[in-house]
């Protein structure tokens, strides 16, 4: 007999009380019912990175995932990225090194960089296109993704 | 709660291959998910080995000190493995359990000669060598993996040809002798495949040196017919499996004849100047 599950996930510092079916997926959990729609879904097979939100700080891919999966986690999009208004020094990067164009892939790319940065402090450039080798840029702006995330790691560091 | 479930009815680990599935329409009615079972996420030395729970992820895989130090082609090679994101979630007991020819693990497993732990749906325990795997037919629930122990266990894992073809390597070296060794193959046939090379005495390096180029033609005439399929034509891969099996073994031959000779004692300087 399948029904529904009742789940508590915070997302964006907010803690929500959801009943949710068990074929829910994460990206129409944020995209339809709480109406985050920083979430994109490109591929819709764990492929392209657009769909990217952190889920207790390690990058998820929000097509690929069952909403009751995320019972008693932290979920960050990218609207909860900034705080109080000011934007966070990855967005910041993004936009001084103008990182992206049509901006579809953006959402992912940045929460993708902040969970780098998260996890390696300094990162070389191997290693910055190690994590972000699977958040795929139609635009082909990859050489000012990866100036933006070198200039980001360096704001931390200051 | 298997046996009660169902023929629709799969364990779910990451989850990343189920979700697909069923978006391709697999019908699959039931999921029995297993991301609570903290039992089975740890990576721990036992005396039979390295046990390896199925529900550690790739990411706990590839940056785990043990594994690090144990098994570090397979560390290294675990950094390139999918992307950051499905290592963060996929799991190595899904990644086995898919039987997908694409994916990793398997391969890993096979080649190093690893044994699985199944749970029955009696609930007894059983455990079977990876090369007597097939398919997604299984005893029960995959538990955990055993690598032997990695001091008599060389192994090489070649991705250079993916998505056309993925091998891996695994050489017993008792005794500074190369007494025998698995190769299993990934991408080129429907399901991922392992066979034995037909080494029949314990060898030494510089002795297998000499011998690979006929070793991996011999095995390679042995296989079934690859795939031909968009990546690669039938011909072109078992062309490939050949060359990547001579230039993997003859590596980690001479990788292993190396080895042997920089953990010899030195000879006496003192002795040589007087």
């Amino acid at each position: 007999m399948v029904t529904d599950i009742d789940i508590t996930v915070t997302v964006n510092r907010r803690t929500y009380r959801l009943n949710v079916p068990p074929n829910r997926i994460v990206a129409d959990l944020l995209r339809e019912d709480l109406q985050l729609t920083g979430c994109k879904i490109g591929c819709d097979q764990a492929v392209c990175g657009a769909c990217t939100v952190l889920v207790d700080g390690l990058p998820m891919t929000a097509c690929t995932t069952f909403a009751f999966e995320l019972d008693g986690t932290a979920v960050t999009t990218i609207e909860g990225l900034s705080k109080e208004g000011t934007l966070h020094s990855v967005q910041r990067a993004f936009l001084e090194h103008s990182a992206f164009q049509c901006g579809f892939c953006t959402p992912g790319m940045i929460l993708s960089v902040k969970a780098l940065l998260d996890h390696h402090h300094d990162p070389d450039e191997m290693t910055i296109r190690r994590w972000l080798d699977a958040n795929i840029c139609r635009c082909t702006a990859y050489q000012m993704i990866i100036e933006a995330v070198h200039a980001a790691a360096k704001a931390a560091a200051e | 709660m298997r046996a009660e479930a169902g023929d629709g009815a799969v364990f779910m680990a990451g989850g990343i291959d189920i979700v697909n599935r069923m978006k391709f329409g697999e019908p699959i009615t039931e999921v029995i998910y297993l991301g609570g079972v903290t039992e089975l996420c740890a990576i721990n030395d036992t005396e039979g080995g390295l046990h390896v729970g199925s529900l550690v992820t790739h990411h706990q895989f590839e940056t785990c000190a043990l594994i690090r130090a144990r098994l570090p082609v397979l560390a290294q090679t675990w950094q390139d493995v999918a992307n950051i994101r499905i290592r963060c979630k996929g799991t190595i007991g899904g990644n086995i359990m898919a039987a997908d020819p694409n994916y990793d693990f398997a391969l890993a497993a096979m080649a190093a000669g690893a044994h699985l732990d199944f749970l029955g749906q009696d609930g007894t325990a059983r455990r079977i060598l990876a090369i007597e795997l097939s398919g997604r037919s299984a005893p029960g629930l995959l538990t955990g993996i055993i690598f032997p122990s990695a001091d008599r266990l060389h192994v090489a894992f070649d991705r250079s040809l993916r998505p056309a073809i993925t091998l891996a390597l695994g050489l017993d070296c008792p005794e500074g002798k190369v007494a025998g060794g698995r190769v299993a193959i990934g991408c080129a046939f429907p399901m991922p495949i392992t066979a034995r090379l037909p080494i029949t005495e314990p060898l030494l390096p510089r002795e297998l040196v000499e011998k690979t180029a006929a070793l991996a033609r011999d095995l390679t005439v042995l296989l079934p017919e690859p795939l031909t399929n968009r990546h690669a034509s039938a011909r072109y891969r078992r062309q490939m499996i050949e060359v990547l099996l001579r230039r993997n073994l003859a590596a980690l031959v001479e990788q292993i004849a190396w080895l042997q000779i920089s953990t010899l004692p030195l000879p006496s300087i003192g002795g040589l100047i007087a």
